[in-house]
């Protein structure tokens, strides 16, 4: 009985050896690493649309981000008060006062044509869409924006 | 003694890969330097100026960009010329060594090449203020 015992444990030994060197053995080789380019977290240029409420005497803006230097445009596409103007403009957003400092604007209806475009460098931008104290009641509204 | 040499076996079977395995040559790699982006806001008035310092940490390229002129009342954009400058402080004041006179835009006016160290970007009435101007400057740098 205590013959078999040692030659169990002499068995597992065995077998333990013998894994322990087949992994070594698969570590072992050419270990050269092949770097890759980094992937892209996105695609550019970028093309969205979002929709929202303009309510009277208020504004509403969102951001992007352009990981490259491009040209921006912001399409007003649709209303649904297409006699109604409103403001719109294109401007930095600063991170530490949560606020779209204006670049560039323009009053306009809604329309097919980018109503703005303009040239930006990588960074964090916003879009921004106010009444101009044209509306009665809350604007249902879609932007288009395209980026870099 | 025998009870220890599997043991033993093990331990420098364990150790063998420590030693290496022959062509471990490593594959540089490479990183984009860290760039900091920081915007400098202030309220300009006619014949007025400011200036901000920022602190750079290590060799690469600065880039300055008057991004934003607004009416402070209004809210509404000015699209008109100040001068933005780019430089070195000193004592109380910012001395510049490049300065252009530019339009607001979302592309740097000024990039220019830097080591680590202090320096700071001017903003300046030319002339075209007429009253309460609200201002944004966006610095990138190392």
């Amino acid at each position: 009985m205590t013959g078999e015992l040692k030659k169990d444990k002499s068995m597992k030994h065995l077998l333990a050896l013998g894994l322990l060197a087949a992994v070594l053995s698969s570590a072992c080789g050419d270990d050269s690493t092949t770097t890759t380019a980094p992937t892209p977290v996105r695609g550019s240029p970028v093309n969205e649309s979002f929709e929202a409420n303009l309510t009277p005497q208020g504004s509403v803006w969102r951001l992007f981000n352009a990981i490259q230097t491009g040209t921006v445009t912001a399409t007003l596409s649709t209303t649904d008060q297409p006699s109604i103007v409103v403001g719109m403009g294109i401007g930095l957003r600063d991170a530490t006062t949560t606020t779209c400092l204006l670049n560039k604007e323009v009053i306009t209806t809604a329309g097919s044509a980018p109503q703005l475009s303009t040239t930006v460098d990588a960074g964090n931008y916003c879009v921004k869409l106010w009444d101009t104290g044209t509306l009665a009641t809350p604007m249902a509204f879609t932007i288009t924006l395209t980026y870099p | 003694m025998p009870r220890a040499l599997p043991a033993v076996l093990m331990t420098t079977l364990a150790l063998i890969p420590m030693a290496g395995c022959g062509n471990d040559t490593t594959a540089p790699t490479s990183t984009a330097p860290l760039r900091t982006t920081e915007v400098y806001s202030g309220t300009l008035n006619r014949g007025g100026s400011g200036f901000y310092s920022f602190n750079v940490v290590s060799a690469g390229t600065a880039d300055i960009t008057l991004a934003s002129l607004t009416n402070a009342t209004t809210g509404r954009v000015i699209d008109t010329m100040m001068a933005l400058g780019f430089g070195v402080p000193a004592g109380e004041g910012c001395n510049t060594t490049t300065t252009m006179n530019v339009s607001p835009g979302l592309t740097a006016q000024i990039s220019t090449t830097v080591t680590g160290g202090v320096y700071c970007a001017r903003i300046a009435d030319i002339g075209n203020v007429s009253g309460a101007t609200s201002f944004a400057v966006r610095i990138a740098h190392p």
